[in-house]
């Protein structure tokens, strides 16, 4: 699994600068200047419509600012020719319903030229073990959560975006995504985790930041720790 | 990325997608399906008693095909936005080109089944004569059942990324399709009548030259697709 060298390629520190996103007329994003530093959780909060998925989705590289500039280590994000070191999940699970759990991570591990190998202590440490040989379809909403968190790590990242993690999730899925994102940051991974409910996760965050109708209303250190 | 890495993710994509095609058909069954539908239609509308009906038929046959990948294409596509796996393809650090390539490799796969399937019965209702120039006719199908499934996969990413505006623009890769049918219509027409390869040779160049071209285009086209 998780080693306790550093992450091998380092993102962060990654800094947004004027960062305007519209969907046609609609502005989701305005005028966002942040920076997210390495070894450090940052919990993004705000009501429905706030941007919270947007900011994940354009610093993941799914898509790009209308305006403004996003710069991963001073460099570009169009310079990056490393995407396995960004992982990122969404409210969907971004699985193959009709594969079962190990081919859906085979797959993942595969088009990262991992060994496979590197699937099974990820399976133990989100409790798959049962569930491996099952097609996500015939899985609990969150077994597939546990599936997909497992996933998205398999890749070592060294930035992590998160959007609202521990849903499904029952306490010992919490757990294993706490020890992991622990292990993480101890690393020196940039850690991005979009959520209503802030309160399994709290105390890994460093920074808080809240977003309303698409704009910065507060930056705030928490002085949590991993 | 290097080629191999290119290649490998190519295969990957494609094995991922004949997998999932193994254990559900659910882009071979239905394309198979609408396809035989339209060549009985066709057949009885066309297929006249006495009369020689080979154009008819190969042109039938191709529509039958054309149709079908058009079914085909909405549900390889289907899969990749379902639950948003599309992203995790995106975010796998592969070219996204070989995302497309892998894609058209399991799609022309697809169609090839669903034209081998459904050859038997197109000689059967249209009473295509079998010459053994009929051979002549393989490079051909195979050249075409290419560039429909390359084309299709473009129109196909068109539909699963990008604003409902940009999805509408899709549609303008259709006719694309125009010279590739008008091309493999007249190879089987010529290969089935006992024509020989001096008869065929230019339409299947010109198929060859089609694939190469749109090819190179397609997998351009799709890395600027994928940055919304």
């Amino acid at each position: 699994m998780e080693s306790s060298a550093p992450c091998p390629l380092v993102l962060a520190p990654i800094e947004l600068s004027g960062v305007h996103r519209r969907f046609g007329p609609v502005p989701a994003l305005a005028e966002i200047d942040l920076r997210f530093e390495a070894a450090t959780l940052t919990l993004v909060t705000g009501p429905n419509g706030a941007g919270k998925s947007t900011l994940l989705r354009l610093l993941a590289g799914l898509l790009r600012p209308t305006a403004g500039t996003i710069r991963y280590a001073g460099r570009p994000a169009g310079r990056l020719d490393a995407p396995a070191a960004r992982a990122y999940l969404g409210h969907p699970t971004q699985l193959y319903g009709d594969l079962t759990v190990g081919e859906n991570l085979a797959l993942a591990a595969d088009l990262r030229r991992l060994p496979r190998g590197r699937i099974q202590p990820w399976l133990e440490r989100f409790d798959l073990g049962a569930v491996v040989d099952r097609p996500v379809l015939a899985c609990s909403r969150g077994q597939a959560q546990r599936a997909a968190l497992a996933r998205t790590f398999l890749g070592d990242p060294s930035l992590v975006l998160l959007d609202e993690p521990t849903a499904g999730l029952d306490a010992r899925g919490v757990l294993a995504l706490r020890e992991t994102l622990a292990a993480l940051l101890r690393r020196g991974a940039a850690v991005v985790l979009a959520t209503h409910d802030p309160t399994p996760l709290a105390q890994l965050a460093g920074r808080v930041v809240r977003l309303s109708a698409g704009r910065l209303v507060a930056d705030e250190p928490t002085g949590g720790t991993p | 990325m290097n080629g191999a890495g290119f290649f490998h993710a190519t295969r990957r994509v494609a094995r991922k997608d004949l997998l999932l095609e193994r254990r559900c058909g659910e882009v071979t069954l239905p394309a198979l399906l609408f396809g035989a539908l339209v060549l009985l239609i066709g057949a009885f509308a066309l297929a006249e008693e006495g009369e020689d009906a080979t154009t008819a038929g190969c042109a039938t046959f191709w529509i039958a095909v054309g149709l079908s990948a058009n079914l085909a294409v909405v549900r390889a596509w289907a899969r990749e936005r379902d639950d948003g796996a599309l992203d995790a393809l995106r975010l796998a650090p592969i070219p996204p080109a070989s995302i497309l390539a892998g894609k058209t490799l399991s799609l022309a796969a697809s169609l090839l089944v669903v034209e081998v399937a459904l050859a038997a019965p197109a000689v059967v209702f249209f009473r295509l004569p079998l010459a053994p120039s009929a051979a002549w006719l393989l490079p051909a199908a195979f050249l075409a059942t290419f560039g429909i499934a390359l084309v299709g996969s473009l129109f196909g990413a068109m539909t699963v990324v990008g604003s409902p505006g940009e999805r509408l623009i899709g549609v303008a890769v259709y006719p694309l399709l125009v010279p590739l049918f008008l091309g493999v219509v007249e190879v089987s027409r010529a290969a089935l009548s006992g024509g020989g390869w001096a008869d065929v040779a230019d339409w299947t160049l010109l198929l060859g030259v089609f694939d190469v071209a749109i090819g190179g285009g397609a997998l351009w086209l799709f890395g600027l697709l994928l940055e919304e």
